[in-house]
Parts: C-alpha cells; structure tokens; sequence
C-alpha cells in the first residue's frame, strides 16, 4: 500500500497548532475581562493545561497517524487504510464510487498537497495528502472506471 | 389487503408523546409555579386534559396508519390533522431491518424498518410471521439455498473485550456504582455519625488530611478497585444483552445479521447495495489479534450513521 505524502505531518501539525493558538487567545480574553472571578481563574488554569496536554497527544500521534495512512488501488476496489491508536481500513468496490473530489487546504496550499475525497452514496472517504500528480492519477483511474464499466455494472445490478 | 400497525404501536405512540410532551410541560410548571399555590386545582384539570389528548391523538395516529403491500408498490396514508399518501415502489426499497422490545417479543410482534435511498425510512408494526412473508416478498430470493452460516456466539473473552470500547457505556455503570455506593454508605453509617452529616467540600477537606495515613491509602484504593471491577461487571452483562445470540447469514445476494437478548436487532441487506467494507482495529482488540468489521450501506437507518457492525469482535487471521 502506498503511503501519503511525509508533509503531511507537518500539516497535521500546523493544523493543532493554529487550534492551540485559537483557544488559547480566546481562553486569555476571557480571563483578561473577568479575571477578578476566583472561579474564573480556575477554569483558565485548567483549560490551559488541558489543552497543551491536547496538543502534546495530538503532536505525539499524527506520526503515527501518517503510518497507518495509506491507500492502494486496485482493479475493482480502492483500500483506504487510516488511524492512530485504531486503525481503520476501508474497501470500496469502484463501481459503488458516485464522483471524486480534488481539494487543497490552506496549509495544504504551503506544501502543494492535495486530498481527495471519494463519495459512495452513503459516506465520504478521504486521502490527505498527496502530490498533484497522484491524486490527478488516482482520480483518472476512478473516473475512467466508471466511466467504461462502473455504470454498466451497477444497471446490471438492478 | 390493507392493514395497521399492530394494536401494540397505540401503547408506543401514548408513551412516546407523554415522555416528548407531558414530562417537559409537567417539568417547566413545576419549576415556575412550585407544587403547592391556588392553581395547582386548575393546572390538575389541564394535566388531565392533555393526558386524554394525548391518548386520542396516539389512538388516531395508529388507526390512520394504514398500509398495503402489493406486487410493485407499498401504499402508506398516515397523519391526524394533515393525511400523507406515499407510494413507494418495491425496486426503490434498499435494505430492511427488524428490531424489537421484551413486551414487543412477548406478543411475538417486531418493528420492520424499509430504508430508501437518501436515509429516509418508514416503520411498520407487525407480527413476525408475516414479516417473514414480506420480507421474502420485498427481496425475492430470500428463500435461496444458504450458502454460507455462522452461527456465532461470542465467547466470554470476546465478550469482555468488547465491554472495554464504550467509553460512554463505562461512564454511566461509575456513575450507577457510585451512587449506589454513596447509598449504601448512607445505610451503614451509624445513627452518631448521621447527626454529624457533612457536605462534599468538608468531606474533600477530611479526605485531603488524611491522605498521608497509609490506612486510609489503601481502603481508598481498594474502595476505588471494587468500584471499577463492579462498573466492568455491568458493562459487561450490558455488552452481552445488546450482542448476545449474534448470528449471521450469508446468502449470494444478501447478508444476514440478528442479534440481542433484551432487544433484538435484524439487519437484512442485499449484497449489492454494500457501498463500502470497513475493517476497524482499536487499540485493545489490536493487541489481542481481534478487529471489527463493518459496512456502510444506502440510507440504513434514519439516524446518524448508514454503517452497520457485521461483526463486533472477529478474530484476525494471519496470511502466511
């Protein structure tokens, strides 16, 4: 199985980090308005700490999160294997594939990575992140399947 | 031939509006007015009042429901104050499930869910006996040789893994214990130390001084042990009331999945209409060489998810 881009760790990361930064401008508004609350400061202490604890767990995963996140493709089915502590791994027949979609992040734009997000009828499945390169061949090879065969298989279905 | 639900659906339709509508107008009275002042009288005739609308209003929704199957469609007229005809054609039913309760069980009765694309769903209340009839009538080939049958029950080990993955489940059994614990201390407390009742923040207080006496250390851990092992003790018998007697049939065109003891879920779905196959490996199950399987269908259910457990503990075996 092919695994995803190694940037994307560094976007996973950069992704907690805006997070962190986020709560915690706002956690420190907050307490620059009603510090004088006891109770107040309290809140502001723990959350603080929570939220680096967030942080720290969330950093210390997302390399672990990148080994498992993977995906191959083969003649009737895409493999999308994911997770940290659990892992998941999904089979999608091709002919069950409704359309896919291309997509850059904000930080994805930094690292020039792409996602894709596969839609069956019933949920979304998505690959981040990938060179443009791949994700134009992945998306290529769906299309062209369904195109040629997907459609006829599923009438037959019926 | 047209039919009703199941004269059983009148008691769920009675109890599903007073638990949505009188409990929370019952509750909000309460807290604004309090239980006694001079118009508890007139509030008691109102309460009583919208108890009898309430039943009416569930007699009329069941008796309005009517249905019929035929050869193409299933034809639905519901509702009270506005009637809703729906003609659904048989070739646009995606999947079916049945599911049921201990006093639906009791009258050998069960709830059949038909899903359509888009998660809409629609619910008839029928004896089981005929829902088999529908059922091989909604998906002809029903009847087809068997191919393949697990008959699976769980072992205990299994069982006990899979107590450990509802963190939700866990919660609320500590929450259970330690109420009942709290209650229990209430009882063996001597009448002396009753008159000297403190609250928690006193209590914490006692605790924090104390916690340099090894005695106390250990009664606390221990407290804390037996406090834990009697929450597992119910997730566990919970996990095996929700999963025990799973089995599973496969078909060529269909997949099979029962089970429950307090409420018995059915899932029936045909092999085509499977979107995706999910293989999931929490942590726990990894380390034991277990995972979950599960796949993600067109509308099943009307809820969150259209993603259905095949199977909620399964052994990995390793390709050589």
């Amino acid at each position: 199985m092919k695994n995803v881009d190694k940037r994307t760790i560094a976007i996973w990361n950069l992704q907690t980090v805006i997070k962190m930064v986020l709560f915690i401008a706002v956690t420190a508004m907050i307490f620059y308005f009603f510090h004088e609350y006891q109770f107040v400061r309290k809140i502001y202490f723990c959350s603080n700490i929570l939220v680096i604890l967030y942080f720290v767990w969330d950093i210390l995963l997302n390399p672990f999160y990148y080994n498992n996140s993977k995906y191959q493709l083969e003649e009737y089915v895409l493999y999308i294997k994911m997770g940290a502590l659990t892992i998941q791994e999904t089979t999608i027949p091709l002919r069950k594939i409704q359309h896919v979609d291309i997509g850059q992040s904000f930080f994805s734009r930094i690292f020039n990575l792409y996602s894709i997000t596969i839609y069956t009828a019933g949920d979304t499945h998505s690959i981040s992140y990938v060179m443009k390169k791949e994700a134009d061949l992945l998306k290529t090879e769906i299309i062209n399947y369904l195109i040629h065969d997907g459609v006829v298989i599923d009438e037959e279905e019926r | 031939m047209k039919r009703r639900d199941n004269l059983i659906q009148f008691i769920y339709y009675t109890f599903d509006n007073i638990r949505m509508n009188i409990l929370p107008i019952l509750g909000l009275i309460i807290a604004a007015i309090g239980s006694s002042n001079r118009f508890v009288p007139i509030i008691k005739v109102a309460f009583y009042i919208l108890i009898a609308f309430i039943i009416i209003y569930s007699f009329l929704k069941w008796y309005n429901k009517i249905f019929e199957f035929d050869d193409k469609m299933i034809k639905i007229s519901e509702g009270v104050y506005k009637k809703i005809y729906n003609d659904i054609p048989l070739s646009k039913v995606k999947s079916i499930n049945t599911s049921d309760s201990i006093l639906k069980r009791l009258f050998d009765i069960s709830d059949l869910s038909v899903e359509l694309i888009g998660g809409s769903n629609t619910v008839f209340v029928l004896k089981n006996k005929d829902i088999i009839h529908l059922k091989s009538h909604l998906f002809r080939g029903t009847n087809e040789v068997i191919e393949k049958k697990e008959k699976k029950y769980f072992s205990l080990f299994e069982y006990w893994l899979l107590s450990f993955l509802n963190l939700k489940l866990y919660i609320s059994a500590l929450s259970i214990c330690s109420t009942t614990f709290l209650l229990l201390g209430k009882l063996i407390i001597s009448e002396e130390n009753k008159k000297n009742d403190k609250n928690i923040i006193e209590l914490l207080i006692e605790v924090k001084e104390a916690i340099n006496e090894p005695n106390f250390v250990i009664t606390f851990f221990f407290v804390i042990i037996i406090l834990i092992i009697s929450s597992h003790i119910i997730v566990l018998g919970y996990i095996i009331l929700i999963f025990g007697n799973f089995n599973i049939v496969r078909s060529k065109t269909n997949i099979r999945v029962w089970y429950g003891i307090k409420n018995k879920r059915e899932y029936f779905i045909p092999s085509n209409q499977i979107r995706s196959l999910l293989i999931v490996e929490p942590l726990l199950l990894r380390i034991f060489g277990y995972a979950q399987i599960k796949i993600e269908t067109i509308g099943l259910d009307n809820s969150h998810s259209s993603t259905v457990v095949l199977t909620p503990v399964i052994k990995k075996v390793k390709n050589s």
